[in-house]
C-alpha cells in the first residue's frame, strides 16, 4: 500500500507541473496499475522487437520482401531500394515508396502499436483499392532484421510537414526495459506539400548482401507481385462507383545497386519475369464475330496465328492478352521452376476486365471459368493448361459487350449466350496456343492423339530436375504440377520420379512392340526377297530356255517354203511377245540381286541411276503407251552414302504405284515424269503421275505397313498390292536423313511423291 | 571350206546347233560327245579330229546322266591346252560358251583361267540371231587364225606372215615387244592368245571399227556405219592376218596416214564436225557427227572410244583406265567423264571386265563426280 501510495504521489506531483513529463506519467501509470491485486495483465519486454525482428525473420531478402510489400499496401508505385556499401555488414540500405505515408496519427497507431489491426479492418488500399498484402502487422520489424538502426521518414500529400522517426535498436531495444518505456521522438520537418511516400534508411546493415544474397532478394521481389505491370486492372467491382477510384499504374520494383566494381545492377519484375514466359498469347474477336488467335515465342523462335473456324456473333469484339508459362527447367531457363509456380499459383489466370476494372472472380486462384483446371486434371488436356500456367486478361467493353451484363450480387456476370461465347473465345484462344506450343515443343497434345510419338525423357534427367527444385528447406515445384510445400514434399517427389520411370517404361515398351513389328515386318520381306530372287533365278533359266528352243525353230523355219514359214514365224512373234515381260520383270530382278549382293554403301550418281532405270523401264512404258520422261539437275548430284540398291527400289516402287494409278484412272494420255534435284543439303526426287490420285480418305495411311488398295489388281510389272512399297520407300528415306511425302503436283498431273534422302556434300 | 567343230553340255547340247556356220566357210558342231571322266572326253576329243572345240562352263551340273563328269570346263581345256604343246599344226581354238553368271565365276577368282580359252559367248545370247552371226564369224576367224599359225609355225619372219605386213610396213610400226613375244613360244594357241589379246581386242596397232569411227567423229547413232568401215577397208586399209575373217580391224598407222591425206594435216587437230564433213565428201556418205557426252558439242577433238559407253571421246573430257599391262604398242583404255559422273563405268565393272579408273586420274574423276572440273 505505502509503494501504492508513494507512486500516486510522484504521479501527482508530476502532474502538478506547469509541464508534466508525459514519459514520467506514463512511467508511473503503468506502475500504478500494476499494484491493482485483485488482476494481472501482460506486460512487454523491449527486446520483443529483436524477437519479431532479427529471430523471427531468417534470411535478409525475406525481410526485404516485407517492406517491400508495406509499400505496395501503402499505393505505392514504385519503391526504389538502394544499397550503400552492402558488400561487408555497416552498409546503408534506403527504400524509398511513394505510397500514402504516414500522419502522427497513423505512426502512433499503426506503426508504433505491435500487431496492429489496421490491415484486417482495411483490406482495401485507400487509393488504388489494392487487396493488401500484410495482415499480421509485424511486417515492418524487418527493418529490425536488416539494419541495428533506422530512420524513418514519411510524408502525406497535402501536408506541410513531414515526420522523422529514428529508431536505434541495438542500443534502446535492450532486454529488461519495458517496450512501453522506451521512446521514440517525432521529428517534424518541412516538405513539399505534394511530395508524399515513405523513406526507410535502414543503418549499420547487420549482413553483407553478396552477389548471391542480391540474387536471392531478387528473386524475392520478382515473386512478391505479379508479373506484369496492372495497367487497367485491380479494381474491386464494389468500388467501382467511388468517383475518387483512381486506376491502378502499377507496381514496379528497382534495385539498384553498385557493386565494388562500380557496375550498376538494375532489375525489373516485369522484363525479367515475362521473359521467361514461353510465348505470349493474342486473340480477339473482331466486328464480324471472327476470332484471331496469334501466338508468339522467343524461346521457341516461333509464331503462329489462326483464324477460329467457329463465329461468335452474339458477344461482340473482345481483346485477350496472355502470357503461357510452363514451370519446366528447359521452357524457363535461367530462374527457379520453384518459386516461378509459385508465383503462378499466387497470381496466375486469366482475369477479366470491363471499361478497365476487375471482374471478380474470374482469374482468382480457385477460379476456374476456363474449365482449365477440370480439364488437365483430368487429363482431357495434356498440355500444360492449367489456370496458373497462364497470366493476362480479356477485356470487354460495356457499350460494345452489351449482353454481358453483371449480376445483382456483383460477383460476376450472368451466365448468358454471351458469356458463353466469351468463355468459349478465350478457352478456344489459350488452347490453341498451348497445343501449339506443346506441338513445336513434341509434347503430346490430347489424349486420343493418333500416331503421335512422345519426347520421354529418361527418369534420371527427371531426378536431376527435381533434384535441382529443391530447396534447401525440401519443397519444390514442377511443370504442370501442384507444388505442396511443406511434409509431403518427399511423396510429391516420388511420386514424380515414379511417374517418369512408368512413362519411360511405357515408351520402351511401345519401343520394343515396334521393333517386333518391324523385325515381323523385315522377315516377311526377307522372305519375299528370297522368293523373288528364286523366282527370279527360275524365270531366267525357263527364258534362257525358251528363246533357245525359239532360236532354234527359227532356224528350221528356214528350210520350209515361204508361205508356211510366214505364218510360222507371225506364230513365233505372238509367243515371244506374250512371255517377253515376264523375262523382262526376270532380268529386271536378277540385275537388281547383282546388286543388292554389295552391302557397300557408296555415294550415287542419281542421273546414272536415272539413267539405268529409264533404260530398263522405257521400252515397257512404250508398251503400256505411257510417256515416260526424267530430269536431273544439276547433272552431278549424287546422293549421300547408300545401297545403290534402295534407290533404284524406290524409284521401282514409285513405278508400279504409277502404272496401277494410270491403268485405273483409264488415263488416255498416261503419263509419269521424274525430276530429282538439288534442295539445300537434300536430294529431292519428285516422282509425278496423272493416273487416279490418292483419296483424301487414304493419304494418312499410304505409308503404313501392309496399307494397300490393289489387292486385287495385277499387272506384269507393278504386280499386286503389297501394302509394303511406299513404307519401304518411307524407311529407305528415314534411314538417309530424309523423308517422303505426297505433296500438291504440278499442272497436268495428279499424284505427287516427294522423297528426300541427304545429298552427298563431299565429305 | 568345210570345218568341224565339237560342242560340249551336260543338259541343253542342242545349244551347240546355234554354233553351226553355213556359207563358204562352213563349220558344223557334232553334239554327240558328252561329258565322261575328264580323261576320257579329252581322248573322245582328240580322236575326232576337230578344228574348235566349244565347251559350257558348267559339265558337273547333270550327275544323274554324268556321273564321273566332276569338272567344269577350265578342266578339260587345260588338259587339251597341255596335249596341243608340241603339235602346233594339230592345236585348235576352245572356247567357252556359258552365261554370264557363270563366265564371272571363271573369270574373277581365276586371273589366268581365261588363258586356256580363246574367246566366250553368252550362251543366253546365241538365240539372237545377229549374236549367233557375230559368233559364227569369230569362229570361222578362230579357226582360220589358228590354221594360218599352225602353218608358219618354225618359220622365219613368221610374224610378218601372221599379220600379212610387209617388212617396210613392220620396221615402220616396230612393235620388237610383239616380235620378242611371237619368238619366245612355238605354240600355237599360245600365238594365238597374243595376238587375239594384244592385236585383236585392243586397240594399238589395229583399230576395231568402233575406233575408227570414233576417230572420225561419227556420231553412234548413225546408221549403216559399218559402210564406213568397208570404204576404209577398200581403201587399203584393212588387216588381212590371221584372225581377220573374225574380227575386221584397219591398221592404225594405216589409217592415220590416209587422215592425213584426206581429212587434215595434222588429223587430231581438225574438229569432228569437220572430219565428219571431209568424210562425208570422200565416202560420199552422210554420217552425222558426234557430240561430246561431256561438252554437248560436235568440233571437240575426238580420239577415242570410251571403254565404258564406247562413244567418241575427246582426250581432255576422259581420265585413263587402270590398265598396268598394257604393252607399249597397245592403247591405253580411258572412260569418259560422262561415265565417270554417272558411274556407267563401275556398273560395266559387273560384266566380264573390270574397268577401273587409274589411281593416277582419280583425282580428276572425284572433281568430275561432285561437279567441280572446271568449266571451260
Amino acid at each position: 500500500m505505502n509503494k501504492q501510495n508513494d507512486i500516486k504521489n510522484r504521479l501527482q506531483k508530476e502532474l502538478g507541473k506547469n509541464i508534466p513529463d508525459l514519459q514520467i506519467v506514463a512511467t508511473l501509470t503503468d506502475k500504478l496499475l500494476d499494484q491493482k491485486e485483485d488482476a494481472v495483465r501482460f506486460s512487454v519486454d523491449a527486446q520483443i522487437i529483436n524477437r519479431l525482428g532479427y529471430e523471427l525473420v531468417g534470411k535478409q531478402e525475406t525481410a526485404l520482401s516485407e517492406l517491400i510489400k508495406n509499400a505496395y499496401d501503402a499505393d505505392a508505385t514504385s519503391v526504389e531500394i538502394n544499397f550503400e556499401s552492402y558488400n561487408n555488414p555497416g552498409g546503408t540500405l534506403t527504400i524509398i515508396d511513394n505510397g500514402n505515408g504516414m500522419n502522427v496519427d497513423v505512426i502512433k497507431q499503426a506503426w508504433m502499436r505491435l500487431s496492429t489491426p489496421d490491415k484486417n479492418e482495411n483490406p482495401i488500399s485507400p487509393l488504388y483499392y489494392r487487396s493488401r498484402a500484410g495482415k499480421k502487422g509485424i511486417g515492418r520489424f524487418a527493418v529490425q532484421r536488416l539494419g541495428k538502426k533506422l530512420v524513418l521518414r514519411t510524408e502525406v500529400d497535402g501536408e506541410d510537414v513531414g515526420y522523422e522517426v529514428v529508431f536505434n535498436w541495438d542500443k534502446d531495444f535492450i532486454a529488461g526495459e519495458d517496450l512501453t518505456n522506451i521512446w521514440n521522438i517525432i521529428r517534424p520537418y518541412k516538405k513539399k506539400t505534394s511530395s508524399k511516400g515513405t523513406t526507410l534508411s535502414i543503418l549499420d546493415l547487420r549482413d553483407k548482401w553478396t552477389h548471391a544474397t542480391m540474387e536471392r532478394a531478387w528473386k524475392s521481389v520478382l515473386f512478391l507481385q505479379p508479373p506484369f505491370k496492372i495497367s487497367n486492372t485491380p479494381q474491386a467491382d464494389t468500388c467501382r462507383s467511388s468517383k475518387d477510384t483512381k486506376l491502378d499504374p502499377g507496381f514496379q520494383v528497382v534495385i539498384n545497386g553498385l557493386s565494388d566494381q562500380g557496375r550498376l545492377n538494375e532489375f525489373s519484375i516485369q522484363k525479367s519475369f515475362l521473359d521467361h514466359a514461353i510465348a505470349t498469347i493474342t486473340g480477339y474477336i473482331d466486328e464480324d464475330g471472327r476470332a484471331h488467335f496469334s501466338l508468339n515465342s522467343k524461346t521457341l523462335s516461333s509464331e503462329d496465328a489462326h483464324t477460329s473456324e467457329q463465329r461468335y456473333l452474339v458477344v461482340g469484339p473482345i481483346h485477350l492478352e496472355v502470357w503461357y508459362f510452363i514451370y519446366s527447367r528447359d521452357a524457363m531457363p535461367g530462374t527457379s521452376t520453384r518459386q516461378a509456380l509459385e508465383m503462378g499459383q499466387k497470381f496466375g489466370g486469366v482475369r477479366l476486365y470491363r471499361n478497365g476494372f476487375r471482374v471478380l472472380p474470374y482469374g482468382e486462384r480457385l477460379d476456374d471459368w476456363l474449365l482449365l483446371a477440370e480439364d488437365t486434371g483430368r487429363r482431357n488436356l495434356l498440355v500444360p493448361a492449367n489456370n496458373f500456367n497462364f497470366f493476362g486478361q480479356v477485356e470487354i467493353n460495356r457499350d460494345k459487350n452489351p449482353f454481358l451484363e453483371e449480376t445483382s450480387s456483383r460477383e460476376g456476370l450472368i451466365e448468358n449466350e454471351a458469356f458463353e461465347e466469351l468463355r468459349s473465345f478465350t478457352r478456344q484462344c489459350i488452347e490453341w496456343a498451348a497445343k501449339r506450343v506443346a506441338a513445336i515443343r513434341d509434347r503430346k497434345t490430347k489424349g486420343t492423339q493418333a500416331g503421335f510419338v512422345s519426347v520421354v525423357r529418361k527418369p534420371s534427367e527427371v531426378v536431376g530436375e527435381l533434384l535441382g527444385d529443391i530447396d534447401e528447406e525440401g519443397s519444390y515445384g514442377g511443370e504442370g504440377q501442384d507444388s505442396t510445400l511443406g511434409s509431403g514434399d518427399i511423396r510429391n517427389i516420388l511420386k514424380d520420379v515414379q511417374a517418369s520411370a512408368k512413362a519411360y517404361e511405357d515408351y520402351q515398351s511401345a519401343q520394343y512392340e515396334s521393333m517386333a513389328r518391324y523385325e515381323e515386318m523385315l522377315r516377311i520381306l526377307a522372305s519375299l526377297g528370297l522368293s523373288i530372287a528364286v523366282f527370279g533365278h527360275e524365270i531366267t533359266g525357263v527364258s534362257n530356255s525358251v528363246n533357245k528352243e525359239l532360236g532354234l525353230f527359227s532356224r528350221e523355219l528356214k528350210s520350209l517354203d515361204t508361205k508356211l514359214q510366214t505364218r510360222l514365224k507371225a506364230r513365233k512373234n505372238d509367243i515371244e511377245k506374250a512371255i517377253n515381260r515376264v523375262f523382262d520383270l526376270g532380268n529386271y530382278i536378277s540385275h537388281l540381286i547383282s546388286y543388292t549382293g554389295s552391302r557397300k554403301l557408296e555415294t550415287v550418281s542419281v542421273r546414272g541411276r536415272m539413267n539405268d532405270f529409264f533404260g530398263q523401264f522405257n521400252e515397257y512404258m512404250d508398251k503400256l503407251g505411257i510417256l515416260f520422261e526424267t530430269n536431273v539437275t544439276p547433272r552431278e548430284l549424287r546422293t549421300c552414302k547408300m545401297h545403290p540398291s534402295e534407290l533404284d527400289s524406290v524409284l521401282f516402287n514409285f513405278l508400279t504405284n504409277s502404272i496401277k494409278a494410270l491403268k485405273r484412272a483409264n488415263q488416255k494420255n498416261p503419263k509419269v515424269r521424274i525430276d530429282a534435284y538439288k534442295d539445300s543439303k537434300f536430294v529431292t526426287i519428285r516422282f509425278e503421275d496423272n493416273g487416279i490420285g490418292v483419296s483424301d480418305a487414304y493419304k494418312d495411311r499410304i505409308f503404313d505397313a501392309f496399307f494397300t488398295t490393289t489387292e486385287e489388281d495385277f499387272d506384269d510389272i507393278a504386280g499386286p498390292g503389297t501394302g509394303l512399297g511406299l513404307r519401304i520407300v518411307s524407311d529407305i528415306a528415314s534411314s538417309y536423313g530424309g523423308d517422303v511425302k505426297l505433296v500438291d503436283p504440278t499442272k497436268g498431273y495428279r499424284c505427287c511423291f516427294e522423297f528426300r534422302i541427304l545429298r552427298d556434300c563431299g565429305n | 571350206m568345210e570345218f568341224t567343230g565339237i560342242y560340249i553340255d551336260d543338259q541343253e547340247q542342242n545349244y551347240g546347233e546355234f554354233l553351226n556356220v553355213t556359207g563358204k566357210d562352213s563349220v558344223k558342231f557334232r553334239l554327240d560327245i558328252r561329258p565322261n571322266e575328264a580323261g576320257k572326253l579329252v581322248e573322245s576329243i582328240l580322236k575326232a579330229n576337230t578344228d574348235i572345240v566349244a565347251l559350257d562352263y558348267r559339265l558337273d551340273d547333270n550327275q544323274r546322266s554324268f556321273p564321273e563328269a566332276t569338272y567344269r570346263a577350265g578342266g578339260p581345256a587345260q588338259m587339251l591346252r597341255e596335249e596341243m604343246l608340241d603339235r602346233p599344226d594339230e592345236d585348235f581354238p576352245i572356247i567357252l560358251i556359258s552365261t554370264e553368271e557363270n563366265i564371272r565365276q571363271l573369270y574373277r577368282p581365276d586371273e589366268t583361267a581365261h588363258n586356256l580359252f580363246d574367246a566366250w559367248y553368252l550362251k543366253t545370247k546365241l538365240p539372237d540371231e545377229t549374236y549367233t552371226k557375230k559368233v559364227g564369224t569369230q569362229i570361222v576367224g578362230l579357226i582360220k587364225g589358228y590354221k594360218t599359225i599352225g602353218d608358219v609355225a618354225g618359220k622365219a619372219q613368221k610374224h610378218l606372215t601372221l599379220l600379212n605386213l610387209s617388212l617396210d610396213e613392220w620396221n615402220e610400226l616396230n612393235p620388237s615387244a610383239l616380235l620378242i613375244s611371237l619368238r619366245e613360244t612355238s605354240v600355237t594357241h599360245v600365238i594365238a592368245r597374243i595376238l587375239l589379246q594384244n592385236v585383236i581386242k585392243r586397240p594399238g596397232l589395229l583399230l576395231r571399227p568402233i575406233d575408227a569411227y570414233a576417230r572420225l567423229s561419227l556420231a553412234p547413232e548413225n546408221d549403216n556405219l559399218d559402210k564406213a568401215f568397208k570404204f576404209l577397208f577398200d581403201a587399203g586399209l584393212g588387216y588381212e592376218g590371221a584372225f581377220s575373217d573374225g574380227w575386221p580391224r584397219l591398221w592404225r598407222h594405216r589409217f592415220e596416214k590416209w587422215a592425213h591425206e584426206n581429212i587434215g594435216d595434222p588429223f587430231s587437230s581438225v574438229p569432228g564436225n569437220n572430219r565428219v564433213d571431209f568424210f562425208n565428201t570422200v565416202a560420199r556418205t552422210e554420217y552425222k557427227a558426234a557430240r561430246s557426252k561431256w561438252s554437248g558439242r560436235d568440233d571437240e577433238l575426238f580420239s577415242f572410244a570410251c571403254a565404258s559407253c564406247q562413244a567418241p571421246t575427246e582426250l581432255k573430257h576422259s581420265v585413263a583406265a587402270h590398265d598396268p599391262l598394257v604393252p607399249k604398242y597397245c592403247e591405253r583404255r580411258r572412260i569418259c567423264f560422262e561415265c565417270v559422273q554417272t558411274d556407267a563405268y563401275l556398273r560395266k565393272a559387273l560384266l566380264i571386265e573390270a574397268l577401273l579408273i587409274d589411281g593416277e586420274d582419280e583425282n580428276i574423276a572425284a572433281l568430275v563426280r561432285s561437279g567441280d572440273f572446271p568449266k571451260e
